[in-house]
């Protein structure tokens, strides 16, 4: 009786620890499990239908002729634009690592300045009468710095003028679990299909950090939406 | 005999046809309003979901991304080609403002 308790208690144990390695397993893929960029039920709509966003998006491409002609003729820049665009230039000659970290640096040391409330432009229905987020175009932010998502925006703008697809990137917006705040950072998806995170601290993190749950992402195309219990009310119509 | 056999088996189908036609009409009407139905239904589902992705729009609006988070520079990134580029390029940025 006792030899069949103990062969129990074995077994109990052997299938205890089993049940360990799977918990640990799958904790350590839930930790590796970077953000994904192949779901398209995240889609939640246009780029458009921000309209804080989709105004940034008209300004910088009417800056973008200015960026475009400071690359070109270097010695006709000023300013900002001179250096904007002496780093544009010199990260083209790097490889697609090093220019994720020239960029992110160089914007990481630019002033951080919290946003200034304006009146918003919201179309949607209970849209706020308050815009809670200014986003800046690049040009915007290196004249008078910015804060979070701000700095997503430009490492965005300037990898965009390196050649990185819209496809690729997007500003990641996430709720910070210990902070309890939201916070930007942008999302990039390199030739391996890995994604890489560009913070304001200067590390470029690979995966997904527990200290985040994703929000909401957007680039120049589309809106996604993370946030599970939201989609799950928009999609529970159908 | 075999004249009235045909004749009986006629009337018979005569008399199969009439009910058959009714029901393929009521199964075309059931068809029909059934299909009204079904797109009134959808009509309504995606005006709810437009609704819906309004108010989800209206909600990531008011998401206010502040992160009192200052961007750190870090020491661990050390790499003597961007380093220097950053200083060139911090270099270009006094000269502009000194002018």
């Amino acid at each position: 009786m006792s030899h069949c308790r103990k062969r129990n208690s074995i077994g109990s144990i052997r299938s205890g620890s089993g049940l360990l390695s799977a918990v640990f397993i799958l904790l350590a893929a839930g930790a590796e499990a970077g953000y994904d960029f192949e779901s398209p039920d995240d889609v939640l709509a246009d780029a458009t239908a921000l309209p804080g966003w989709s105004a940034t998006l008209e300004r910088h491409a009417a800056e973008r002729v200015l960026i475009q002609h400071c690359l070109a003729r270097q010695q006709d820049c000023s300013g900002k634009l001179k250096s904007l665009g002496f780093i544009l230039s010199r990260a083209a000659t790097l490889d697609s690592d090093r220019q994720l970290r020239l960029v992110n640096r160089w914007v990481n040391r630019r002033r951080y300045r919290r946003d200034r409330r304006g009146p918003s432009a919201s179309v949607a229905p209970g849209g706020s009468a308050e815009l809670k987020n200014h986003w800046s175009t690049l040009l915007e932010f290196l004249d008078r710095g910015g804060d979070c998502e701000d700095y997503a925006v430009a490492k965005y703008f300037m990898l965009r003028e390196l050649g990185i697809p819209a496809d690729d990137m997007r500003i990641l917006v996430t709720w910070e679990k210990q902070a309890r705040d939201y916070h930007a950072v942008l999302a990039v998806r390199r030739d391996d299909g890995s994604v890489k995170l560009l913070e304001t601290d200067d590390t470029i993190v690979r995966g997904s950090p527990r200290r985040y749950r994703f929000i909401y992402a957007i680039n120049e195309q589309r809106i996604w939406d993370h946030d599970e219990k939201a989609r799950r009310k928009i999609g529970g119509n159908n | 005999m075999a004249r009235r056999t045909s004749k009986a088996s006629t009337n018979a189908t005569a008399k199969m046809r009439l009910p058959t036609v009714e029901v393929f009409a009521v199964a075309v009407i059931c068809l029909m309003s059934g299909l009204a139905v079904a797109e009134g239904e959808h009509e309504t589902t995606v005006t709810l979901e437009i609704e819906e992705v309004g108010q989800r729009l209206a909600e990531i609006e008011r998401i206010e991304v502040t992160a009192e988070k200052t961007p750190v520079q870090s020491t661990k990134d050390v790499d003597a080609e961007i380093d220097a580029i950053l200083e060139a390029a911090e270099a270009i940025e006094q000269d502009e403002s000194d002018e």
